[in-house]
């Protein structure tokens, strides 16, 4: 959860009432108290706040029991302690160097701007920790079996590895093992998404920079490089690198040493490196994006990350695994029913691995009652045997081989009546040809209001053009090809 | 400036606006209403509002807040993604720096932008957008 509320607790009531202003003119949202007394425990979680910001305490006691019931959860938002608290305040009140952190007053609006920019990297970093999948890639199908194998063939040595696999198919997930399963488990592992940081903060990112190295470079700083000394740098999305920065990663693989952005100190670099990506590289050699030398000091052990429709049997247990992981990190609850879980086996998922996380925790959030069927998936996840998606019309006009008596229905022009749609008539209904006469008639309706001009008929129903000229086809809605219909460009 | 005929040629961008301080919502609608093929068909003040409404109104593009009360702008973007065709998502950040935008990108966001300079840096993105041609 993203917070911008800042609880200000300060009996000090001008100084409480600047900290506001100041909160409120960068876009936080202060809570102001003069006495810890005064928060209602029941009301509130830790996480409700960025930050805690204390100053004057009336009542030692009340503060305490506040500061205990933070302490209950590991990752309570820093507290911002005002000059009084300097001195022994962290350990006063038992915070650790991330959990405290000295304020002067009067506020200066950069500092106060950097902690909170700090306390919202920081809260984002420890979410998305209590997610990640810990124990390498899940499942027993071939293509894992065989990704296991090769991870612990690699893992002992410094060797560089390129991950390639399609977005979201779990390329960090395999470079944790690799660095799990190294000597180098115990030192940092620190990742880069190269394709999500702006070119010209590519490289200060990744070497650091020297104070005054560039505007707005008020103090020296350590690159992901240096942060990852001893350990490994995952770079996620090596192929979205610019070419410039492509050399200077090449120097840095071959000569293991690299200079700060305005620095002129050599430092030693003892990183084991792993890059990923989706793109195809050796396209991007052809079409001059990607340098053919950096390619192969990087392409040394190539591993393949298996799409999710490529390992199909581990879904089951990965739908496992996810479920348990989003409820550790308090993300809600979910249990899927067996016909869910086979609909879900039909899908292709082109998302991958991070579609079906994203599916679980859409489920988690917004079905409380904790039991998924295949009702409850969206449209596109409702694969039935016959392998067509959501509302697969049993027969409607033509009827399908295989397809149940029942169904064969042919839609009148004016549909009759269907029942309410949340009625079960006694004797059950056939579901399909239900929401088939349902959808036809809903068509029927919005091409006539319409008139006859599919664009905007499919903007009535909330569609795209091409959904609906699908729909058309398949219910055999079309009076004929080219003449039929007007269609706007 | 786009040029009349220009303008003609890119579809109607529907638009969801979500963030927790209504200043800045009305502040960004009325911005937004200076561009003819740009349509804001609703505005929401926290994730899960935003979740509902995007599936209730299917919208192009939702333009949202990072930092929000009952649910971020980070675990909206995941569950919204999760949806039949999901929309564009541009998270909309106080802080603009490779870490944020790091987390941005893993949620699934298609775009970030900064805050401090929303409309400057929303509008070419909508506008590409816009300009996309729709098979």
């Amino acid at each position: 959860m993203s917070e911008a509320r800042v609880l200000v607790l300060d009996a000090d009531a001008e100084r409480a009432g600047r900290t506001a202003e100041l909160l409120d003119f960068i876009d936080y949202r202060p809570q102001v108290l003069a006495d810890a007394a005064e928060l209602p425990l029941d009301r509130h979680t830790p996480r409700d706040w960025a930050a805690v910001v204390l100053g004057k305490v009336p009542d030692a006691r009340a503060w305490q029991r506040v500061l205990d019931w933070l302490k209950q959860d590991p990752l309570h938002p820093p507290v911002l302690g005002m000059p009084e608290h300097h001195l022994e305040g962290a350990e006063k009140f038992g915070l650790n160097a991330a959990q405290f952190w000295p304020l002067d007053y009067p506020i200066k609006y950069p500092l106060l701007s950097e902690l909170l920019r700090r306390a919202s990297i920081k809260r984002l970093d420890e979410e998305a920790r209590v997610v990640a999948t810990p124990g390498g890639p899940t499942g027993r199908s071939p293509g894992i079996e065989r990704l296991r194998r090769l991870i612990a063939q690699v893992a002992p040595f410094d060797t560089t590895v390129l991950i390639l696999g399609e977005s979201g198919s779990g390329k960090e997930v395999a470079a944790r093992a690799i660095h799990d399963a190294s000597p180098r488990r115990g030192k940092p592992f620190v990742a880069m998404n190269c394709g999500a940081i702006p070119g010209e903060l590519l490289e200060s990112e990744l070497f650091g920079h020297e104070k005054g190295a560039f505007t707005g470079a008020i103090t020296a700083r350590r690159g992901r490089f240096e942060m990852a000394d001893g350990g490994t740098l995952f770079l996620d999305e090596i192929g979205d690198m610019s070419m410039p920065m492509q050399v200077k990663l090449l120097r840095v693989l071959q000569e293991r040493c690299f200079e700060r952005v305005g620095g002129n100190q050599t430092i030693r670099c003892n990183v084991r490196v792993i890059a990923a990506t989706h793109r195809n590289l050796e396209e991007n050699i052809q079409k001059g994006a990607f340098r053919e030398d950096l390619f192969y000091r990087l392409n040394v052990f190539p591993l393949e990350m298996p799409p999710l429709r490529e390992r199909l049997a581990d879904l089951p247990e990965l739908v496992e695994e996810l479920t348990r992981t989003l409820e550790k990190g308090g993300r809600g609850k979910v249990r899927f029913t067996p016909e869910a879980i086979a609909a879900l086996s039909r899908y292709r998922w082109p998302g991958n691995v991070r579609e079906l996380s994203n599916l679980i925790e859409r489920l988690a959030v917004l079905n409380p009652s904790g039991q998924v069927r295949i009702a409850d998936l969206p449209v596109r996840y409702r694969i039935d045997a016959d392998g067509d998606a959501g509302v697969a019309p049993a027969a409607v006009g033509a009827p399908t081989p295989g397809a149940p008596a029942a169904a064969s229905l042919p839609p009148a022009p004016s549909a009759p009546p269907a029942p309410r749609l949340d009625e079960l008539p006694p004797e059950g209904l056939d579901l399909k040809e239900h929401m088939a006469r349902i959808e036809t008639a809903l068509i029927k309706a919005a091409l006539e209001r319409a008139n006859n001009v599919v664009a905007h008929a499919a903007q009535l129903l909330g569609l795209r053009r091409t959904t609906l000229v699908e729909k058309l086809r398949k219910y055999g809605l079309g009076r004929g090809d080219d003449g039929g219909m007007d269609e706007v460009a | 400036m786009r040029n009349l005929m220009e303008t003609a040629a890119m579809r109607q961008l529907r638009v969801l606006l979500v963030d927790d301080h209504e200043g800045f919502l009305n502040a960004a609608q009325r911005q937004l209403r200076n561009l003819p093929w740009v349509s804001v068909v609703g505005r929401a003040l926290n994730g899960l509002e935003a979740v509902r409404m995007t599936e209730q109104l299917t919208p192009d593009a939702v333009l949202m807040d990072l930092a929000m009360p009952e649910m971020g702008g980070l675990q909206a973007t995941r569950l919204i993604k999760a949806q039949d065709k999901p929309p564009f998502v541009v998270i909309a950040s106080h802080f603009d720096d490779p870490q944020h935008r790091e987390h941005a990108a893993s949620a699934g966001a298609d775009g970030f932008v900064s805050k401090m300079f929303y409309v400057q840096e929303v509008v070419p993105i909508l506008e590409k957008l816009a300009g996309e041609s729709h098979v």
